[in-house]
C-alpha cells in the first residue's frame, strides 16, 4: 500500500453513478432476471474506462472502477455466491429495515419526506417488495469469473495512465451476515464463518492481481442506529465479534494489501443518533488492516479527528478520513479540504493520511443519490486540489 | 447591540419553516394577492406565535418573526412600494449555470421570476410593517429575549432580483429604492427591534454574467456602490441597532464561483451597521474564518458567522458548532462573535423546502446547544 510519504496521496470510497443505458440491465442483474450479458459486458468495459480516465484527470492517485458493474456496494453477491435465493419478505417485514432504527423513530415525518423525494428516482433502498436474498443453501464462492472480469476491465482501463496504487472493493461478511436473513445455518456464527470462507476466495483475487482490496462494512457502525434497543455497550460487543470474523476473512493476506471502509447506513438526514467515532475507533483498530476510511467531512462526524488526541494510530497504520462528502451538492472548498487533511496529518503523521471521501457517490447504481453525477468530479478536482495545499503546508510548512 | 459578553449569543438569518397551511395559501404568489386572503393575518399571527415560542425555548437570544408575512425574502416589497407592475422575468443570467449545464439541468424549474419595475418608485407600506410590528410584539408578551430582529430587504437587493424597465441607470433605480425603503428601515427601529438588512447581492453578483470578465477589483467597487447606497437608506439610524447579512445565494449548487469572501470584506466593514452576518458553515465558506487573521474586523463591529448550514439535511455536530464558534473567538474575541446560521430556513416558500422543518428546527436546537459548549469552554 501506498502512503503519503512525498506527498498527501488521494483516494475515495469507490462507487461512481453509471452511464444511464447500464442502469436497466443493473435492475434486472440485482432482480436475478435475465439480461443481455454481452451489451452489459460491453458497457461496463466502456464505463470502466470512461471513469478511471476521470479519475486520474482528477487528480485521483489510488483509482478503482467506481463499482461500474455492481448494482451496488453489496448487491453483487448473488452472482458470486451459491447458497442465496430470492425470497419473498415475511409479513410484517417489508418495509425498510432503517425504519425500525432510531432515526427513523426520532424524525418519523422528515423521513417520510425524504423518501416521497426520492421515490420517483429508485427510492432510498430498503425496498424489499421484490423480495429479499435470504440463505437457503451451503454458501460457496462461484464469482471467480466475475471478479476475474472484474480484474481484467479495470487493468485495461488503467493501461498507460498513471496512478499511484489501485483498490477493489469488496463487501465484509459482517455485513452480509447482519443483513441478508440466514435459513439454513444453525446458528449466525456459522452463517458468518461459512461468509468468511467463502469471501476469502474473493479477497485473494482481488490481492493477487496486485490491487488494494477494500472491505466494505457500513453495519459496524450503523448497527447502534439500527437497533434502539441495544446500548452503546451491546453495540461495542457486537462489534468486537463482527472484527473477529472480519479478521478470520482476511486471515491469509497481509494486512497493507487491505483497507477497510465503514460508514453510517445513512446519507443525508439529521443523523443525531449515530454512533460517535469515540465509542469505536479501538474497535475499528482491531481489524488487521492497513487503512481505515471513514467519515469525517459531514458536519454530524467533522469533529471527531479529535479523537485521535487520545488514540494511538497504531505504528504502520493509515487513515483514510473523509474530506469530501457525498451528501451536498456544494463543492467543498480545497482550502477547507487542506484544514481537514493538516488536522489529521497533526495528530496522527502526515504520512499516515491519505485524503479520502466519506462514502461511496453512488453506492447504490439503481436507486437515488444525493449528489449529482456531475458534481463528484468536481469534488474530485477540489479534494486533489486540497491535497495538493495541504502537502505545501505539511511539507514546506507554507500556510 | 447586545454582544456575547457573558456568553456566546445565538440568532439565525430570519426566515423558518412556514406551517403547511400558510405555505399553501402562499406559494407561487405575488405578496399583493396574499396580503388580500381573508385567512392570512389570522394564520401570520399563529404562525409568528409558533416560532417564536420555539426559537425562545430552543435557547435563541435574538429571535424574530420567521418572516410568516412575507412570500419571500425579498419579493415582499412589492406590496410595500409602488413600480413594480411589469412583466414577469426570470433572474438576470448568472455564471455557474453556464460552467456545469449538466447540475444545472438537473435542478427542478425556477420559480415565475420577478416583475418588472415599470413606474415610479414610493413607499406605501406603513400599514404592513407596523402590522409586522404589533403581531411580533403581541406575541412577545411574557417573553424575554435578548433581543429582538426584524429582517429587511436591501436597496442592493432589490435591484439583484428585480429588472428595471423605468430608470434610467442602476444607480437611480438603487437610490428610488432606497428612498422607499427607508422607512420600513425606520419603522422597524423606532420600534426598538434590531433591523436586519438583507443584502445577499453584495456577495453574490459575482456570479452575475456581467462579471464574467471582470477584475476583483472591479467587483471592490461595485460593492462599494451598493454599500453606499446602504448608508444613505440607513441614514439618521444608530449603527448599533443595525445588522447586515450577506451570502452567496442559498441554492444547493456547486458554488465554485463564489467571490471569495477577503476580495472585498473590507468594504463591507464600511457599511453602517455594527453586526456582519454571512456564511461561514457550508463546506464552500467553511475556510474563510481565517480571513479575519489578514483583515482585522473593526474595533466598533461584531460578526455573526453561520454555524449552521440551511441547505443539507444533516444536522451539524454542537461540539463541531462550538469548535466553529471558537475559531472565530480566537481571532476577533468571543464578546464579537453571535453564532447564527447561513441563511433562512425558507428565504422563498415553498412546498419542497431545501431542509425539512422539522430537521430545520433540529438544526437550530444543535445551535443554541454548540453555544452553550462554547461558552463554557471560552468563559470556564
Amino acid at each position: 500500500m501506498q502512503q503519503s510519504t512525498h506527498r498527501i496521496l488521494t483516494t475515495h470510497v469507490g462507487s461512481l453513478a453509471r452511464p444511464e443505458a447500464l442502469i436497466p440491465l443493473l435492475r434486472l442483474k440485482e432482480r436475478g432476471q435475465p439480461y443481455d450479458t454481452e451489451a452489459f459486458a460491453r458497457l461496463v468495459r466502456e464505463a470502466v474506462a470512461d471513469v478511471v480516465r476521470k479519475q486520474v484527470e482528477a487528480g485521483i492517485d489510488i483509482v478503482t472502477d467506481g463499482e461500474q458493474g455492481k448494482e451496488s456496494f453489496f448487491g453483487y453477491i448473488n452472482d458470486r455466491f451459491n447458497g442465496f435465493a430470492l425470497q419473498p419478505v415475511p409479513p410484517g417485514q417489508e418495509r425498510n429495515p432503517r425504519a425500525a432504527g432510531r432515526e427513523y423513530l426520532a424524525f418519523p415525518d422528515y423521513y417520510a419526506w425524504s423518501e416521497r423525494i426520492a421515490a420517483s428516482a429508485g427510492g432510498r433502498g430498503g425496498d424489499r417488495t421484490h423480495g429479499v436474498y435470504t440463505c437457503t443453501g451451503p454458501i460457496s464462492y462461484k464469482g471467480h469469473a466475475a471478479v476475474q472480469a472484474d480484474i481484467a476491465t479495470l487493468k485495461t482501463a488503467l493501461h498507460g495512465l498513471p496512478h499511484a496504487d489501485v483498490f477493489l472493493p469488496a463487501i465484509a461478511p459482517s455485513y452480509i451476515a447482519a443483513t441478508l436473513p440466514n435459513a439454513y445455518y444453525r446458528s449466525a456464527e456459522e452463517y458468518e464463518q461459512a461468509l468468511c470462507d467463502a469471501l476469502r476466495e474473493e479477497y485473494h483475487a482481488i490481492v493477487d492481481a496486485g490491487f488494494i482490496l477494500q472491505i466494505d462494512d457500513p453495519r459496524l457502525v450503523s448497527y447502534y442506529m439500527m437497533h434502539p434497543e441495544r446500548s452503546v455497550a451491546d453495540c461495542q460487543r457486537w462489534a468486537a465479534q463482527r472484527v473477529e470474523a472480519i479478521n478470520d476473512a482476511i486471515r491469509t493476506i497481509p494486512p497493507e494489501q487491505v483497507r477497510f471502509h465503514t460508514c453510517y447506513s445513512i446519507d443525508v438526514g439529521p443523523r443525531i443518533h449515530e454512533m460517535a467515532l469515540q465509542d469505536i475507533v479501538d474497535i475499528l483498530l482491531q481489524i488487521n488492516a492497513g487503512a481505515y476510511s471513514f467519515e469525517a467531512a459531514n458536519p454530524r462526524h467533522e469533529h471527531e479527528y479529535h479523537v485521535f488526541e487520545q488514540v494511538k494510530l497504531p505504528e504502520g497504520k493509515v487513515l483514510i478520513p473523509g474530506v469530501i462528502s457525498h451528501t451536498t451538492n456544494l463543492v467543498e472548498h480545497p482550502a477547507l479540504i487542506a484544514e481537514r487533511i493538516v488536522r489529521f496529518a497533526r495528530l496522527v503523521g502526515r504520512e499516515n493520511v491519505i485524503a479520502g471521501a466519506d462514502c461511496g457517490f453512488a453506492a447504490s447504481a439503481v436507486r437515488f443519490n444525493d449528489t449529482h453525477p456531475s458534481v463528484a468530479w468536481l469534488k474530485f478536482a477540489a479534494l486533489a486540489e486540497g491535497a495538493r495545499l495541504a502537502t505545501r503546508q505539511l511539507w514546506s510548512g507554507v500556510v | 447591540m447586545q454582544r456575547s459578553s457573558a456568553r456566546i449569543l445565538t440568532t439565525h438569518t430570519g426566515s423558518l419553516p412556514r406551517p403547511a397551511a400558510l405555505v399553501q395559501l402562499v406559494e407561487g404568489r405575488d405578496q399583493r394577492e396574499v396580503r388580500g386572503h381573508p385567512a392570512f393575518a389570522s394564520q401570520v399571527r399563529t404562525a409568528v406565535a409558533e416560532v417564536v415560542h420555539k426559537q425562545a425555548d430552543i435557547g435563541i437570544d435574538v429571535l424574530t418573526d420567521g418572516e410568516m408575512s412575507k412570500v419571500a425574502f425579498s419579493a415582499y416589497v412589492t406590496e410595500r412600494v409602488t413600480g413594480f407592475d411589469g412583466p414577469l422575468r426570470p433572474l438576470a443570467p448568472q455564471i455557474e449555470p453556464r460552467l456545469f449545464p449538466e447540475y444545472y439541468q438537473s435542478l427542478p424549474p425556477v420559480g415565475p421570476g420577478f416583475r418588472a419595475c415599470n413606474g415610479p418608485i414610493t413607499w406605501r407600506g406603513d400599514a404592513y410593517v407596523q402590522q409586522d410590528i404589533a403581531t411580533l410584539q403581541a406575541v412577545l408578551q411574557g417573553i424575554s429575549p435578548t433581543e429582538v430582529f426584524l429582517p429587511a430587504v436591501s436597496p442592493g437587493q432589490i435591484w439583484f432580483n428585480f429588472p428595471n424597465d423605468y430608470y434610467p441607470t442602476d444607480e437611480a433605480y438603487i437610490y428610488a429604492v432606497a428612498d422607499a425603503l427607508k422607512h420600513e428601515y425606520r419603522a422597524i427601529v423606532e420600534a426598538g427591534f434590531l433591523l436586519q438588512l438583507d443584502s445577499p447581492e453584495l456577495a453574490m453578483a459575482w456570479n452575475r454574467a456581467e462579471f464574467a470578465d471582470k477584475t476583483f477589483a472591479d467587483y471592490r467597487q461595485f460593492v462599494a456602490h451598493h454599500v453606499a447606497a446602504i448608508n444613505y437608506a440607513l441614514e439618521g439610524i444608530p449603527a448599533d441597532r443595525v445588522r447586515v447579512h450577506l451570502c452567496w445565494g442559498n441554492g444547493e449548487r456547486p458554488h465554485v464561483r463564489d467571490c471569495p469572501i477577503a476580495e472585498f470584506i473590507d468594504v463591507i466593514y464600511t457599511v453602517h451597521a455594527e453586526a456582519l452576518s454571512f456564511e461561514g458553515a457550508n463546506p464552500r465558506h467553511a475556510h474563510e474564518w481565517k480571513i479575519f487573521k489578514d483583515h482585522p474586523l473593526p474595533e466598533d463591529k461584531l460578526i455573526i458567522p453561520g454555524m449552521i448550514d440551511s441547505l443539507t439535511n444533516v444536522v451539524e455536530h454542537p461540539e463541531l458548532v462550538a469548535e466553529r464558534i471558537g475559531r472565530y473567538a480566537e481571532i476577533v474575541g468571543k464578546e464579537r462573535v453571535i453564532a447564527g446560521t447561513d441563511c433562512g430556513f425558507s428565504t422563498g416558500v415553498r412546498a419542497q423546502p431545501r431542509v425539512h422543518p422539522t430537521v430545520a428546527w433540529a438544526k437550530l436546537q444543535a445551535l443554541a446547544e454548540g453555544a452553550r459548549l462554547a461558552s463554557e469552554r471560552l468563559w470556564g
